[in-house]
């Protein structure tokens, strides 16, 4: 692969006239909800960009967010490979394997060191020195410190990459990490999501190549066109959380008429995604449509803040015993405080 | 632990603990406190009926005072009905009532409720200035008057700015205003705020004293 | 046999009224039109980013009507290009390859860039034509045109 040549001159080679480019263009500034007329500004940032080698690393994970990110409908993942980045390692996706994989992720680090964009999916196991999971012998933390040395940027796909995810869930018996908490000089972005949505992560590329920038991020360093609102504050079912209306059970009468779900647990009001706007499956659907309660799995230890069927205002606990014994203190109290009283009383009126 | 699962978690526990422990201690303490012999002859027998009376008298304003008084018994009534309102009326408050009581009702619309808790806020905010410019009532005042005012204020704020996105994060202002609300009830038990248990017993108690001597009610 | 029956599914009709951001575009584009017309700015909205209902969809189709030119672009899929009843006012709808929506822009502008030949492109035909052309069997005495020349 020529990796001098700028975007559109591969494109061209491959037989994808401008006209198509700038289509392309439009869309993606659809899909970032970039202003229309923003479109050929895209397409001219586009154009003059260099296709980044990537490397792309799995570790303690369930490949959710690959099989994601397979299902991308706009830019599709093979636009993605072939035409705009070079996916130069990524287990899964590629043919190679064993020392042949092995060499090939090294020879990729070599020729494009500094410059390649690291993908991370999956948590990083320290405990036991990394040794819960390993690849070709390494451990992955071991892995990930030493491509991270030559990485431009580091990019965490999925929860367990971005805040430890399902692994870092208590009580974390193999010292899940998230990528942040081991790579400390190189910026991070966060694509949180179990898995994150597939135009989302394939967005979130094609902007870091577009602008050849990090965008602007949020204290959880998640991409702010993505994740700037919460699921609750875009959902088309808002309306009956502000009227009173909710769905009590996931039969009755309310969840029929596809009234509010927080009193089921939705975790909404506090998870940030796309997942109301972008939707799923080419914005088929997405959970709440589907007449189920956000998880809040963009969230950081969405797995350990209590049950997802819960209401966000009640408590973590159900526990009630500490509640019983305080009240039957305040009682002993109580009790001790009136028979000192009473015994006080009796005695100055013996004194009288 | 992230702050809103501290606030939902630990925090929600030990201020209900503190709430109930001091709650059920000061009233079995005052109820079970001896009363003083009273061997003069009652004017007036039984003598509970007054005890009703007052209770009912003292929630509205005197005539002869009414003039000097309708403006502040006006806001804190605003305040406390408005309270109520926002207290009882909101879902997610009625949620955390009922999963800790099993007692449900149904909500008012969120609109509904924001208003009244503009309103509470804004009577809260007067109340405080009357008091501080009321020479009266400035003299009278100690620290248990404004941190009372202080805890109760801070729930009602904090929730219309979490409502209104205004301030940090959504989950950081939800946590903010649900840790203020456990600061109410812990502090509840042990300063002015316990009239809310107290305020009808101490009322009925004078009434039925008043009955007994003859005095007018 | 099925248990399907006795789920209680109530299917609830879409909510299709017209929202009122249908004629609150055409303010918009009223304005934008304007623009165009005076100082010659040129102006995008993007359809999908906006809270449409079908009707409010309809209601702007209906109302900006169709005008005297029509364009189909075959490149990644299809693209539909027509000029509304109001001159200036083009709808610009992206397919992709399998003929779904990827982007459906109103452009306020003389003639969309997607139609416009890109000027690398004419670069490139010009090379390619005079390839062609050195294809051709020369005419007795004539020498071949030359592309640098202009």
């Amino acid at each position: 692969m020529n990796d001098d040549q700028t975007l559109e001159q591969a494109l061209l080679r491959q037989g994808v006239s401008r006209r198509a480019f700038l289509k392309y263009c439009a869309a993606l500034a659809s899909l970032m909800a970039m202003p229309a007329s923003a479109a050929p500004a895209l397409a001219e940032g586009l154009a003059k960009a260099r296709r980044p080698a990537v490397i792309w690393l799995s570790f303690q994970e369930c490949t959710g967010c690959t099989e994601s990110l397979t299902r991308s409908f706009y830019p599709t993942l093979e636009t993605l490979i072939f035409n705009m980045l070079s996916l130069d390692y990524h287990e899964t996706l590629m043919a190679a394997a064993g020392f042949q994989a092995e060499a090939a992720r090294e020879a990729a680090m070599a020729r494009n060191h500094g410059k390649y964009l690291l993908v991370v999916d999956g948590s990083v196991s320290t405990g036991l020195d990394g040794s819960y999971s390993t690849v070709a012998g390494h451990a992955n933390v071991d892995t990930l410190k030493r491509a991270a040395q030559g990485a431009a940027a580091i990019v965490a796909v999925g929860t367990c990459s971005s805040f430890g995810g399902i692994p870092k869930a208590n009580p974390n018996p193999t010292a899940a990490r998230p990528v942040s908490d081991i790579v400390h000089d190189k910026p991070i972005i966060n694509i949180s999501g179990c898995p994150p949505i597939p135009e989302v992560i394939t967005g979130v590329l094609a902007q870091y190549l577009t602008f050849g920038a990090i965008p602007e991020l949020d204290e959880h360093r998640r991409p702010r066109i993505f994740y700037g609102n919460t699921i609750h504050d875009r959902c088309y079912r808002r309306p009956f959380y502000d009227q009173g209306k909710f769905a009590k059970t996931f039969d009755d009468e309310g969840a029929r008429n596809g009234w509010c779900l927080y009193e089921l647990g939705c975790k909404g009001p506090t998870t940030y995604n796309a997942c109301a706007t972008v939707k799923w499956n080419e914005a088929t659907s997405f959970p709440i449509q589907s007449g189920h309660g956000c998880l809040g799995c963009s969230e950081p230890d969405f797995w350990d803040k209590g049950s997802f069927y819960k209401p966000l205002s009640t408590p973590t606990w159900s526990d009630r015993a500490p509640l019983a014994a305080g009240a039957v203190g305040g009682l002993a109290l109580g009790v001790a405080a009136a028979a000192v009283a009473r015994h006080r009383q009796k005695r100055i009126t013996e004194e009288q | 632990m992230d702050l809103l699962s501290f606030a939902r978690g630990p925090a929600l526990q030990w201020a209900l603990v503190i709430f109930l422990l001091g709650v059920v201690w000061r009233l079995t303490g005052i109820l079970l406190l001896g009363r003083a012999p009273d061997y003069s002859e009652p004017r007036n027998a039984p003598a509970w009926p007054g005890a009703f009376k007052l209770i009912l008298t003292r929630s509205w304003p005197k005539r002869e005072f009414a003039a000097r008084t309708a403006f502040g018994e006006t806001m804190s009534y605003v305040f406390h009905i408005g309270l109520a309102i926002v207290v009882l009326g909101f879902a997610p408050h009625i949620l955390l009532i009922q999963s800790l009581t099993g007692l449900s009702w149904p909500g008012l619309p969120t609109g509904l409720v924001t208003l009244s808790a503009a309103l509470t806020a804004g009577a809260l905010a007067v109340l405080l200035v009357r008091r501080l410019m009321h020479p009266v009532l400035r003299l009278i005042s100690n620290f248990d008057d404004y941190f009372s005012w202080l805890v109760v204020m801070l729930p009602v704020v904090t929730g219309l700015m979490a409502t209104a996105h205004a301030g940090p994060r959504y989950e950081t202002m939800l946590a903010v205003h649900i840790l203020s609300a456990e600061l109410m009830l812990a502090w509840l038990p042990f300063g002015k705020l316990m009239h809310s248990f107290l305020v009808f017993v101490s009322r009925g108690t004078t009434g039925a004293l008043f009955t007994r001597k003859g005095a007018a009610l | 046999m099925s248990g399907l029956a006795d789920i209680g599914v109530r299917i609830v009709a879409a909510q299709d009224g017209l929202s009122g951001n249908g004629h609150a575009l055409i303010h918009e584009l009223d304005k934008r039109l304007e623009r165009l017309a005076e100082q010659g700015a040129t102006d995008a909205i993007d359809l999908r980013g906006l809270p449409l209902s079908a009707a409010d969809l309809q209601m702007l189709e209906d109302f900006l009507g169709v005008g005297e030119i029509e364009a189909r672009i075959d490149a990644l899929g299809l693209t539909r290009v027509y000029e509304t009843a109001y001159a200036g006012i083009w709808r610009v709808t992206y397919y992709s390859e399998d003929g779904k929506v990827v982007a459906d822009v109103l452009e306020v502008t003389r003639q969309p860039g997607i139609i416009t030949t890109p000027p690398g492109d004419v670069a490139d035909a010009c090379g390619r034509l005079r390839e062609a052309l050195g294809d051709l069997p020369p005419l007795p005495g004539r020498s071949t045109n030359n592309c640098e020349a202009s």
